[in-house]
């Protein structure tokens, strides 16, 4: 999938502006994460000391780097967007460019809803791969999340960070048996659903005259019913993974957090942790949660995107296609 | 009359396309129309088929005047043949439920028998979209078996030989002949050649149809 990225960028350019917004971009939820939980930290621990001005400091502190990083955020996401629309249109175009420039044979060959679906729907989903949510973004912003909460709970407390990866990993392996592995053949099958609905609504066009002198409109209308229902079942199928797998995430989510208070009050009573850890604690392996849950989703997003990108490479010629 | 028009006259937007109009066919004759590019001798065969409606005038096909009772009537081969991203046997049957000896004698009177026995699948191959996986002579014997199959008392011939070499014409001719026979015919072309077998040839020009001629005069 690199490969292939890195051939798109060749051909479409702004590889160096991509890798910039994809940098700036990656701090944000790592920083927002390190601030929630030394403001909880610094204000359970002001409020156990029963210290007013403590406490009132550690409010202002954390409202003006909450506003300073949603500031920073919200503003890279802006230039996410600009980059975004100039890249979509530079990649329609130079899909378009392909199409138009083939062999007649090879444009002979497929059919409109397949060049429709190469057009619109590949390369919508390398666009999404690279810039929407749940993609390469937040699989990037979530590492960075993940290894700083880590780095910062085993500094905290290592048996609270083995408590929380033992939960962790789990949902992992799930998620890979369920959803990672087959979403790659699934969204395949989607999209050559999606090829045929096409094909059976362009024909209702191309041969409107025939449909109507010969009575098939009946005939054409079931064809075109019959890849509907196909192209919904295949995309329900994922769906269906997705969701046994969303059903997963607060069976482990809530088993973790219930051992890890436990463990915490068991802590607190022989000293070896306060109350303003804990919760710090916990804000770093409600992160790690978090990042996983993100990585995951954008991962298999990623993975469903590939299929989109690699169907598109075939068409501009970057690799040969069936 | 198997065909009437009476003071036919067709616009698009603000343009008027076919002027008053008198046309009537009597059955199972062959008549031609003779026009050049942009005549509106297609829109003239589509206003026949029941495609489109006409803007004044009366247009009665086989005693039936509404499109949908016309267009039972009639059977259409075009210029450039549609075909649907089907097998040839769905493009012979258009989903109707027909006999193997109905589609049998239509590929063999469309000359389509021995293309098909050599085909892996026979008369279940694909024929790809816009016909891709076939050539324009096939694509028109696959349209003529279809016109064959529907049985309809009226053929309309849009130009079915112009897009095809000369070899290629002359099957497509053999198979046409044998879908003409014993129909009413109306054959609208630019080439006065291929009207050799009708019974009388019009002339439409400027959206109006002139001087009823023999093939003779022609």
């Amino acid at each position: 999938m690199i490969r292939s990225l890195s051939r798109v960028f060749k051909q479409v350019g702004k590889f160096p502006t991509y890798i910039r917004l994809l940098l700036l971009r990656c701090p944000f939820d790592a920083a927002l994460t390190t601030a929630n939980a030394w403001f909880l930290q610094h204000s359970f621990e002001a409020i156990s000391q029963g210290c007013e001005v403590k406490l009132r400091y550690g409010c202002v502190y954390f409202a003006i780097a909450s506003l300073l990083l949603f500031l920073y955020n919200g503003s890279i996401w802006c230039l996410y967007a600009r980059f975004a629309t100039n890249f979509t249109g530079k990649l329609r175009k130079m899909v378009f460019y392909s199409i138009v420039h083939m062999p007649f044979k090879k444009f002979d060959e497929k059919t409109s809803g397949e060049w429709m679906t190469r057009l619109n729907s590949d390369a919508q989903m390398t666009i999404n791969l690279l810039n929407a949510p749940f993609n390469i973004p937040h699989a990037v912003v979530s590492v960075v999340n993940i290894s700083v909460s880590a780095l910062l709970l085993l500094r905290i407390n290592p048996t609270l960070m083995v408590v929380t990866l033992l939960f962790v990993i789990p949902h992992v392996v799930v998620n890979r048996k369920l959803v990672y592995i087959k979403v790659t053949k699934l969204m395949e099958q989607s999209q050559e659903y999606t090829e045929r609905n096409l094909t059976c609504f362009s024909t209702l066009i191309t041969c409107a005259d025939i449909v109507s002198l010969y009575d098939a409109k009946d005939f054409v209308m079931n064809a075109y019913e019959q890849s509907s229902i196909e192209m919904v079942r295949a995309n329900m199928r994922i769906h269906i993974r997705k969701a046994v797998n969303s059903l997963v995430i607060p069976l482990f989510g809530m088993s973790g957090y219930i051992v890890i208070l436990l463990l915490g009050l068991i802590m607190i009573r022989r000293s070896l942790l306060t109350f303003g850890t804990l919760t710090a604690a916990l804000q770093y392996r409600g992160a790690i949660l978090m990042g996983t849950m993100l990585f995951i989703n954008s991962m298999t997003e990623i993975r469903m995107n590939a299929v989109g990108l690699r169907r598109m490479e075939e068409t501009y010629g970057g690799r040969e296609g069936n | 009359m198997e065909i009437l028009l009476n003071k036919v006259t067709f616009t698009y937007g603000e343009k008027k396309i076919l002027d008053e109009i008198n046309l009537s066919v009597r059955k199972q004759e062959h008549v031609g129309i003779l026009g050049s590019s942009g005549g509106g001798k297609s829109t003239l065969l589509k206003i026949i088929a029941g495609l489109y409606e006409i803007t004044e005038g009366t247009c009665i096909v086989s005693g039936c005047q509404d499109l949908d009772s016309i267009r039972k009537q009639v059977a259409v081969v075009m210029q450039n043949t549609s075909l649907f991203p089907m097998s040839i046997r769905d493009n012979i049957t258009c989903g109707h439920s027909m006999s193997e000896e109905r589609i049998s004698k239509a590929v063999e009177a469309a000359q389509l028998e021995s293309w098909i026995d050599s085909l892996p699948e026979g008369i279940d191959s694909y024929v790809g979209e816009r016909g891709g996986k076939v050539s324009g002579g096939q694509a028109q014997r696959i349209a003529i078996a279809r016109a064959i199959a529907k049985d309809a008392p009226i053929i309309l011939l849009d130009e079915p030989t112009s897009a095809l070499d000369d070899e290629t014409a002359k099957a497509v001719m053999l198979a046409l002949e044998n879908l003409t026979k014993g129909k009413t015919v109306v054959h609208v072309t630019h080439r006065v050649e291929t009207l050799w077998d009708c019974d009388c040839i019009y002339d439409l020009r400027g959206g109006k149809l002139y001087d009823t001629k023999s093939k003779s005069s022609i």
